[in-house]
């Protein structure tokens, strides 16, 4: 089972492996240009320097501060308005159909309005990403308490709970599940954003040292990028992910049983 | 039912939205004419309207999203059949999941919009960029869902097929391939959502003459909000439009499987 | 059995992956050359706009049924560039600045000749209080990155004792600048004359009647492949390059003409010629002034981090003999002088 197992692992790392000697290859002999794909020992090297300059470290942070901010604000009133929209018929009434409409369109039209609205600094920056992590939180907020099964609601209904108590112990617990799914699907629309924004506004942050170094044919150094923030991404979805199974833990074994 | 019962309903069953609606179109209104808003930032709704019928009788508009549209047809095109092929192949076979699963997971983990410099650098700015960067962005969709359908296709239609002793090609055209379309359709729903966002991306990173990234961002550039607020609201139908269709095309299709069934 | 049609069947995924990316065939026949084309208008400035306002190379060439395609790049120099890496054009004539990192870069290019001359303006919004250089700091500078005003921007802060650090950088360019400008979005940037003259910027600081150095040398470049193909095609382009060049030397109106045709007014096109000569213009020579200016410019650019690695450009970009040849071949050695770092003619 075990032999099984690893064997299996092994098959996976089969396909990146031919790829990454078939690259390294191509690239060493110039069969494809290595100005369009660089050999990984020449990544290696430009994120070595990039890393034990700072400038690396340096965007990084200005790009994770950023999506911190706008992951912030855009999922805690995301966050609000799902919670209202789910316990509150009115609120549910009136604010919904608006919910929609402006849900249909994609974020990345508002660039325009909110560079003209607010300049291209930071304040565009952060309102854009909070933009993009507050529609999932929404909806997925809004799902989960809407789908509390109502046979919960009715045993809460003999016990005579107070609204707190109810929410507490009822509500919040059963929507958790798909609250946990709205911030995951936020944090990473937020990371996604943020590289977004930066191409198109510059300032510091890792998409701009993208779009710069593509500029400066520096192919290198914008495919560094490309894999800095996959992992970045990466981690940080699995981060939530681990908050998700401490938080959860008693979940799943309930559903289980 | 005549037309009046149907609006009365429509009204009824609609009214807090509407009232909401109202309301937001009334403060817009009321900003833009007391100025408390300099139409510089923001436009008026007889402004909007107006520049919509401008664009739509110069052909602008028509001419940009004409050309978004094919940008996409071309870009989902070959995302989606890559997307289906690899899904069939890791969905049927272990071998072709564990040697590719490790690789599209590693490459999903970039966000789509990280591509855009690569893809510059490596197709220019030109039709091929666009097209590469949209297909990137509607393939995962399709390869996910196309897997997860196919794996769910349940044990006892394959018994089923084995006592028939299907051959293979037949057991996917029969059995594998029609039980996965509720599964294949939601992911092209989602492709085409994602294609629909991802050629506006395209357009403002990478201008081209038509499209309607390029007019919105034209219209950003040239400090004309009128004309962007058009295209906001064109993109908005269009992604409705895009998930309505699909959402329908799905839920037939999935009654359809139950009566099947 | 199940094995060899897995088998076949990841085969086959794999040719239909690699299959669809795009090839990169040169087409047959096609001779495509790239510019930096900020405006957006189908004429180059200089003798290059003499060359295409003839339709010399169309001439040329029309016999053996060869075609010219003329690509202008809205991305600039750093477009052009990747036109050239990705296949797309065959020829560029770009600046400093992107003929250097692409150089420094890896990308497989000559330089057949110079072409000198170009001019900018460092422009603030009208009402803005930025007098002089010195004023910049800590304010947002538009920023065309990558391109040679970028370059200029390093050499004009550094004079005055300041770095890219000293400023923000806001990477714009076209429409987009002059809107941001006007606007009071950017505080400063390099522009054209056009939006002095029409009263929506001021100018503090240009490369008018400045040394050379300020100035924009461009090369004429080849990707490497391509003259290795066709070696005849490209002295053929080169003589005929060369012709154009002599006329447009002995036409200075007719040349300026076609000039106006890139949008810059007549006015602000002798305005910014800055009475050098239309020989210096129009002087194809990679001599001491180029030579120089670039050699200068490659220790400033790895200084400021634009170039990651340094090169021999006598070894890697500069190629003579094609020029050489064609000038022997039209009697012309003797027509422009070689200049110096100065942009003055050397004397026999």
């Amino acid at each position: 089972m075990k032999i099984q197992l690893l064997k299996n692992k092994l098959t996976g790392l089969i396909i990146p492996l031919v790829l990454y000697v078939a690259w390294d290859l191509l690239s060493r002999y110039e069969l494809v240009p290595s100005t369009l794909m660089p050999p990984p020992k020449v990544l290696f090297e430009t994120w070595w320097v990039m890393q034990s300059s700072g400038e690396l470290l340096l965007n990084m942070k200005m790009s994770l501060l950023r999506v911190g901010a706008g992951f912030l604000v855009g999922a805690s009133s995301g966050f609000l308005l799902g919670t209202a929209m789910g316990l509150w018929k009115p609120v549910e009434q009136y604010l919904n159909p608006v919910f929609n409409f402006f849900r249909q369109v994609p974020v990345v039209a508002w660039i325009p309005f909110l560079l003209l609205w607010l300049g291209i600094d930071e304040w565009f920056k952060i309102v854009f990403i909070s933009c993009g992590a507050f529609i999932p939180m929404t909806l997925k907020t809004y799902d989960g308490i809407k789908n509390v099964p109502a046979s919960y609601l009715e045993v809460v209904r003999v016990f005579e709970y107070g609204w707190f108590r109810l929410l507490r112990t009822v509500i919040v617990p059963s929507a958790l599940p798909s609250i946990f799914t709205g911030l995951r699907l936020s944090l990473s629309e937020a990371w996604m954003l943020v590289i977004g924004a930066e191409l198109v506004a510059a300032g510091e942050g890792i998409g701009n040292v993208m779009v710069i170094a593509r500029r400066l044919f520096q192919t290198d150094v914008v495919l560094v990028g490309v894999i800095v923030i996959a992992i970045t991404g990466f981690a940080m979805d699995r981060l939530l992910g681990l908050l998700e199974t401490r938080f959860l833990g008693w979940h799943r074994t309930q559903n289980a049983q | 039912m005549s037309i009046t019962t149907n609006v009365a309903t429509f009204i009824r069953t609609r009214y807090h939205g509407l009232v909401s609606f109202l309301a937001l179109f009334i403060v817009w209104s009321a900003v833009s004419h007391y100025e408390l808003v300099s139409a510089e930032y923001l436009p008026s709704p007889p402004a909007v309207a107006k520049a919509f019928v401008k664009v739509i009788k110069s052909g602008q508009l028509g001419v940009s999203l004409g050309s978004s549209l094919v940008r996409i047809a071309e870009g989902f095109f070959i995302g989606t059949t890559l997307g289906f092929l690899f899904g069939v192949a890791m969905g049927v076979s272990a071998t072709a999941e564990r040697l590719f699963a490790p690789l599209f997971n590693a490459l999903r983990q970039v966000p789509i919009i990280g591509w855009i410099p690569l893809i510059i650098v490596w197709c220019g700015i030109n039709e091929p960029s666009k097209i590469s960067f949209i297909s990137i962005g509607a393939f995962f969709p399709i390869l996910l869902s196309t897997f997860e359908g196919i794996r769910s296709v349940s044990k006892s239609y394959l018994e089923v097929a084995q006592v028939f002793e299907y051959n293979r090609i037949k057991l996917l055209r029969k059995i594998v391939v029609p039980g996965a379309v509720p599964n294949i359709v939601s992911g092209i729903r989602l492709s085409m959502g994602t294609s629909w966002l991802l050629v506006v991306w395209a357009e403002i990173n990478t201008r081209s003459a038509y499209g309607i990234g390029d007019l919105l961002s034209s219209a950003g550039d040239g400090k004309k909000p009128d004309i962007a607020f058009v295209c906001i609201i064109v993109i908005g139908i269009v992604a409705f439009l895009i998930n309505e269709l699909f959402g329908h095309l799905e839920a037939r299709l999935s009654t359809w499987r139950k009566s099947y069934r | 059995m199940k094995k060899t049609i897995n088998i076949l069947l990841i085969l086959a995924l794999g040719v239909a992956v690699f299959g669809a990316t795009p090839g990169f065939a040169q087409p047959e026949k096609v001779i495509r050359i790239g510019f930096p084309g900020g405006s957006g208008r189908p004429l180059s400035a200089g003798g290059w706009g003499y060359v295409q306002a003839k339709n010399l190379f169309e001439e040329e060439f029309k016999k053996d049924g060869w075609t010219i395609e003329y690509n202008y790049i809205k991305t600039a120099g750093p477009g052009v560039n990747e036109g050239l890496a990705n296949n797309s054009l065959d020829f560029g004539s770009h600046g400093d600045l992107p003929v250097l990192s692409a150089r420094a870069g890896g990308l497989k290019i000559k330089a057949l000749a110079a072409v000198r001359g170009g001019t900018s303006h460092l422009l603030v919004p009208t009402n803005s209080n930025i007098r002089t250089i010195k004023d910049l700091k800590g304010k947002r500078v538009g920023v065309n990155v990558g391109t040679w005003t970028h370059a200029l921007l390093i050499k004009v802060l550094k004079d005055n004792g300041l770095t890219m650090k000293d400023i923000k950088v806001i990477n714009t360019s076209g429409t987009a600048f002059e809107t941001a400008l006007t606007t009071g979005d950017i505080d400063a940037g390099f522009g054209s004359l056009s939006l002095i003259r029409s009263g929506r910027a001021r100018e503090i600081w240009t490369t008018v009647g400045r040394h050379v150095r300020y100035q924009n040398t461009n090369t004429f470049v080849v990707r490497e492949e391509f003259l290795k193909k066709h070696p005849d095609i490209v002295k053929r382009l080169l003589k005929v390059y060369v012709k154009g060049l002599y006329l447009a030397s002995l036409n200075k109106n007719e040349t300026l003409k076609f000039n106006t045709r890139t949008g810059t007014a007549l006015a602000d096109l002798v305005t910014d010629n800055g009475g050098q000569s239309i020989k210096y213009l129009t002087s194809p020579k990679l001599d001491g002034q180029v030579t120089q200016q670039y050699k200068d410019s490659l220790v400033l650019f790895k200084d400021n981090g634009l170039i990651r690695k340094t090169f021999d450009p006598e070894k890697d970009l500069y190629e003579r003999k094609y020029l050489d040849e064609v000038l022997k071949e039209l009697k012309l050695e003797n027509h422009w002088p070689n200049y110096d770092i100065n942009g003055n003619p050397i004397k026999k």
